[in-house]
């Protein structure tokens, strides 16, 4: 698979896979992997490759190869190597929706109609295998249209069977994710109804043109920030992307059809606008006609010619008054949120991209609006050897070029994994006592002290090695309780 | 009622990174305008400051959106809003656990936000970043969680405390500032009060917030500085 358009990296341009797969071009990388499209030079043909860290592989081989039909790209090879999986598949002469939007902004409501009623038929053909699969990742990013217009769908790296137990944790694009998904309200679950959102959803960027990765996101009601899209494919899109997932579409089938019966009758927004008119005015009537029954009866009970017809007829308009306003406030619910309009919105952060993977479906692409992005791969962090404790054992937050002032011992806690056995450590502490003077002390450490050795230590063993439960690591606690003043 | 708001994000000379991060939303909702302003201090000298500092800020900005805007435009609000943004920061809390548990990576992020709508405000506060309110006066709204140098209350793989929680009110022409330390350590008393107050225009509030971090720097301060604010336009004088 793939898109037409600019080269998004060189890397690995000219390399071999499996020795028969020539790597053109890098097409971009995501959650479980890189994509590259590839040349086989004994067929003389282009496939996609896609890169999987080889244990994660088996999810999406299985799922991709129970997959046979024109919606979805063929596996026809897997390739072991260097720790990576490389599964070769089709490659679709086509682009993304996402670069549509980006170059043609908002789609009107009949195309987005029809994608939506095509996204419904290739994710409910999923739902209809046996076991059924979850697609889970439906976004603009995701789905292609191919040289001959038919719609087709990318990347399953994020695919559940829906027997599945919960895999922790579950993928989610940011913006697309239904709250389900990302274990708001509960744990992490997933059904049919999680990819009725992730259609809506999709339906919403095509509709406003707009990266709902980025603030205000989807927040603002669809009718709101677009005007111009017709009431009733709102209120379809708005019935997707409920928050309870009770009160979607429960099927790929259901969407479906209602997407077909809107675009069957496009004038249908100005019927119901008048049957709703028409059904408050009904409403409106029989509250003032109950009122006045009311009225009447009670001037009738007061003058002592009530009559139990009389009674029991308000009885029933009281009746029909509270269910007439149940309704009425069911019909309110649907309205969540308040006309929202983005006046300014800024969020910078230097959090590199993609760090803390999990994190960053959730919290979305806010790091494009100003975060730098690196020019190569990160180098690995060092973690910290060193902690500071107070004499309770509570660690001691202090900032790096600060001065930390106490009356209390300060206990250095010392990682011994990140030292080689016997290897000395020589730890300078400047410190300033109290009349001012500068001091400064040599602690040596050494995890394992070889036998015969003659020298200084000034630290001294605590108790026994302590497990940490939380990290399963070993930590050892060493107490200074002799100074050794340097000469 | 109508809001003037701007910003200012500087790295500073010391850091290789920014490890501040900051979130400003200025939304009409309902008929009235709305904001959030949020500035988040990475703990310096600890790994990967600045992804938990963006993290803070990404996650609670999507929570603004989420749920946040319904909240403060219902009735009762800044109470309702309290308790859904203490959920908020419990969820921040969660993932940095979570990230300590499964990347053995322990970072930590001040965090202090304020919600405002109308001429009435809410604050939460952990660490030492601050928040000041500027009119006539400068009176800083917020305590600094920290003892000789030590920060005691922050969100992180340390555990987090309950936050401070501020109400308040501005009245018109009246400026809330949120800033992480960097910005305001040497900064002398009544500065901002001096320097902010009376500026009508965003472009210049831009300016003189630019020209405080000049100023700063060349007090010698060398830390990450960033300041979020927000001038209120109308309301009781």
């Amino acid at each position: 698979m793939g898109e037409n358009g600019k080269k998004e990296n060189a890397g690995g341009q000219g390399r071999l896979i499996g020795g028969k797969y020539e790597i053109l071009e890098r097409l971009g990388s995501g959650g479980t992997g890189s994509v590259y499209r590839v040349y086989d030079k004994r067929l003389q043909k282009s496939w996609a490759a896609k890169q999987i860290v080889a244990d994660r592989a088996e999810l999406e081989e299985r799922t991709l190869a129970r997959l046979n039909n024109g919606v979805f790209a063929r596996i026809v090879d897997v390739v072991q190597e260097e720790g990576f999986r490389y599964l070769i598949m089709d490659w679709i002469d086509g682009e993304t929706l996402e670069k549509r939007r980006l170059r043609d902004g908002p789609f009107s409501g009949r195309e987005a109609a029809k994608i939506g009623i095509g996204l419904c038929r290739a994710i409910g053909t999923l739902h209809n295998l046996q076991p059924p699969l979850l697609y889970l990742d439906c976004k603009p990013g995701n789905v292609m249209t191919d040289s001959e217009g038919k719609l087709r769908l990318i990347d399953f790296g994020s695919a559940l069977e829906l027997c599945m137990p919960e895999v922790e944790p579950l993928s989610a694009s940011p913006g697309y994710a239904a709250p389900e998904q990302l274990g708001q309200g509960g744990e992490r679950r997933a059904d049919v109804r999680t990819d009725v959102f992730g259609v809506g959803r999709t339906l919403y960027a095509l509709l406003t043109g707009a990266d709902i990765n980025r603030p205000p996101y989807a927040s603002c009601p669809l009718k709101s920030r677009c005007p111009q899209v017709e009431e009733d494919l709102a209120a379809i899109v708005e019935k997707c992307t409920a928050a309870d997932p009770g009160e979607r579409y429960q099927t790929m089938e259901a969407l479906e059809k209602a997407l077909e019966d809107w675009l069957a009758k496009p004038c249908r927004g100005l019927k119901r606008r008048l049957l709703c008119a028409a059904g408050n005015l009904a409403a409106a009537g029989l509250c003032a006609a109950t009122l006045w029954q009311g009225l009447a009866f009670f001037r009738a009970v007061s003058e002592g010619r009530a009559r139990v017809e009389e009674c029991l007829a308000l009885l029933l308009e009281t009746v029909l008054l509270a269910l007439t306003a149940r309704c009425w406030r069911e019909g309110q619910k649907r309205r969540r949120c308040p006309d929202c309009e983005p006046l300014l919105t800024v969020l910078r952060t230097e959090k590199t991209p993609g760090k803390w993977l999990f994190c960053f479906w959730l919290a979305g692409l806010a790091a494009a609006f100003g975060s730098r992005q690196p020019v190569s791969a990160a180098p690995e962090p060092e973690k910290p050897f060193l902690t500071l404790r107070d004499s309770r054992m509570r660690k001691l937050l202090v900032k790096e070029g600060t001065t930390l002032r106490t009356a209390e011992p300060v206990f250095l806690e010392l990682d011994p994994d990140a030292f080689f056995a016997g290897e000395e450590l020589e730890l300078l502490v400047t410190a300033r006592d109290r009349a001012g003077r500068l001091r400064e002390y040599r602690l040596r450490y050494c995890p394992e002290e070889p036998e015969g050795s003659n020298r200084n230590l000034c630290i001294a063993k605590v108790g026994e090695r302590t497990y940490n439960e939380k990290t399963g690591k070993q930590w050892e606690a060493y107490q200074c309780t002799e100074i050794i003043p340097e000469q | 009622m109508s809001y003037i708001v701007s910003w200012y994000w500087d790295r500073g000379s010391f850091r290789e990174k920014n490890e501040d991060s900051f979130s400003l939303q200025h939304v009409r909702a309902g008929g009235e305008e709305l904001a959030l302003l949020l500035v988040c201090d990475g703990i310096g000298g600890l790994p990967e400051g600045e992804c938990a500092s963006g993290l803070a800020a990404e996650l609670l900005t999507e929570w603004f959106y989420r749920e946040g805007i319904r909240r403060m435009t219902g009735p009762f609000w800044r109470r309702r809003t309290v308790r859904a943004a203490k959920g908020a920061l419990e969820e921040v809390q969660e993932k940095l656990e979570r990230c300590e548990r499964e990347e053995e990576i322990c970072s930590g992020t001040t965090c202090t936000m304020a919600l405002v709508r109308g001429n009435r405000f809410v604050l939460l506060h952990l660490g030492d970043s601050r928040a000041y309110r500027i009119g006539a006066r400068q009176r800083q709204l917020t305590d600094d969680h920290q003892e000789g140098g030590v920060l005691r209350r922050c969100l992180g793989a340390f555990g987090m405390d309950e936050p401070d929680v501020v109400f308040g009110r501005l009245r018109k022409g009246e400026l809330l500032l949120l800033c992480t330390d960097g910005f305001c350590r040497r900064a002398p008393e009544a500065y901002f009060a001096g320097c902010l107050a009376g500026e009508r225009e965003k472009r210049t509030l831009y300016r003189r917030l630019k020209g405080t971090g000049s100023f700063l720097e060349a007090q010698g301060e060398k830390d990450n500085m960033t300041a979020v604010l927000l001038r209120c336009e109308g309301g009781k004088a």
